[in-house]
């Protein structure tokens, strides 16, 4: 049997021996053959060739290794895909690619000159920054003239209001309590007569407030504080204007420090000339 | 002819079957007045196939891996890195050769089936290696008439 073994060995060697070839596979068909894209009979017509002509046998072995690092280093990479998503990454290539060759020709030129590529760039920069910034300014322009007319809007209707009550524009409509305490106390301090009566007058002035000729200050009369009282009600039913209720206040402002009235309490008030 | 005979061994080492009678035309037309290496590689062709075509399934298994295991001994010896006998199932030529294949590896890469926990069958070895011959000799007696003296002796198909 050894005998018919060494007859087995001789043929295959004799099958196996090198020989000239007058012509080679191309890569492209020895790349087929590796990934298994070739017929059966030309997978076999291309093993009968690389078996005698060690040229191709050892190019074709050393692609197969390349090939075999490449297939490790995807497959400790790689990581199971569904179908669904290798559909969807396959045409989210498809479009990539259909977008990358419409831009192509527009940036050839840019890749050729880096120049000019940086100056589209910077142009580029500041029409985006132009186009966020300026939106968010005139958004900011249009509400504060919106602002503006309405603040005018409503000093149109305080002037209106103003005029009704016989009061300047742009100022408070009443002295509170505290500034008439602080007038009566400055004016204390005020020995000429004149000066003291120009400066409550002044004070009076700067709220609007006119003492009416027909009022005689130095001459008082005494008034008993009635229930539900208050300093505008005297004013209006014994001056005949609520806004004098100052110059009660002023005239009274020692015997009423904290300005609250109260049923059977005496008061000063002004005569008429 | 040599290229057109490596096509159907590495047919038969992937075991794919061949055309019998097309390889026996071949064989008649070019055979004649050839040296005798030539006879015998068509002789040996021609024996593989018919058992290939003929075989039960055990045997074919057996043959399959007796041819890869005496391919792989030819040539220059070449194993690629982290070489595993069972990457060769279904391959041919390209990949058997030069890798030295032993009886065992070239069971594995076949994918012949053995029994559990029994050890390598080196009968099947030779029982493949006696049919091989038979087949041999009675080609070579239907083509070429008188036998070699390597075929001669052994059993004869009865």
């Amino acid at each position: 049997m050894d005998e018919f073994r060494s007859f087995v060995e001789k043929v295959v060697s004799y099958e196996l021996s090198p020989r000239d070839h007058k012509s080679h596979p191309s890569l492209e068909l020895l790349l087929d053959g590796l990934s298994g894209d070739l017929a059966p009979d030309m997978r076999s017509r291309l093993a009968a060739h690389l078996a005698t002509c060690p040229q191709c046998l050892a190019r074709w072995r050393e692609l197969k290794e390349s090939m075999r690092k490449e297939q490790r280093l995807l497959e400790t990479r790689a990581r199971p895909v569904s179908l669904p998503e290798l559909l969807r990454r396959r045409e989210e290539a498809r479009l990539s690619n259909k977008v990358r060759s419409w831009l192509a020709p527009v940036f050839a030129p840019f890749r050729q000159r880096p120049a000019l590529a940086f100056v589209a760039a910077t142009f580029a920069l500041l029409f985006v920054i132009l186009g966020v910034t300026f939106p968010l300014l005139k958004g900011a322009s249009d509400r504060l003239s919106s602002l503006t007319r309405e603040v005018a809007s409503l000093r149109a209707e305080l002037a209106s209001l103003s005029q009704g009550f016989g009061i300047p524009s742009g100022i408070a409509l009443s002295p509170s309590g505290e500034e008439l305490t602080r007038l009566v106390e400055e004016a204390e301090r005020v020995n000429d007569p004149w000066q003291r009566s120009l400066l409550v007058a002044s004070f009076l002035d700067s709220y609007g407030i006119r003492v009416p000729p027909d009022l005689d200050l130095r001459r008082t009369r005494t008034y008993t504080v009635r229930p539900r009282d208050t300093w505008e009600a005297i004013a209006e039913r014994e001056l005949g204007d609520k806004a004098l209720w100052t110059i009660l206040y002023l005239l009274n402002v020692k015997e009423v420090p904290e300005g609250e009235l109260s049923p059977g309490q005496e008061i000063k008030i002004p005569e008429r000339r | 002819m040599n290229e057109e005979r490596l096509f159907y061994w590495d047919k038969l080492l992937r075991g794919e079957g061949v055309d019998l009678e097309k390889v026996r035309a071949m064989a008649v037309r070019d055979s004649t007045d050839a040296p005798e290496q030539e006879k015998a590689a068509w002789v040996l062709l021609l024996a593989a196939a018919e058992l290939l075509k003929t075989g039960s399934p055990a045997s074919r298994c057996y043959l399959i891996a007796y041819l890869r295991y005496c391919f792989s001994q030819a040539g220059t010896a070449y194993r690629p890195p982290e070489f595993d006998p069972e990457s060769l199932k279904g391959t041919g030529i390209d990949n058997v050769l030069g890798t030295k294949l032993t009886w065992e590896e070239a069971l594995v890469a076949s994918s012949c089936k053995s029994k559990k926990g029994r050890s390598v069958d080196y009968s099947a070895m030779k029982r493949t290696e006696a049919k091989l011959k038979l087949a041999c000799r009675r080609w070579w007696e239907e083509l070429f008439g008188s036998l070699p003296r390597v075929l001669e002796g052994g059993e004869r198909d009865g």
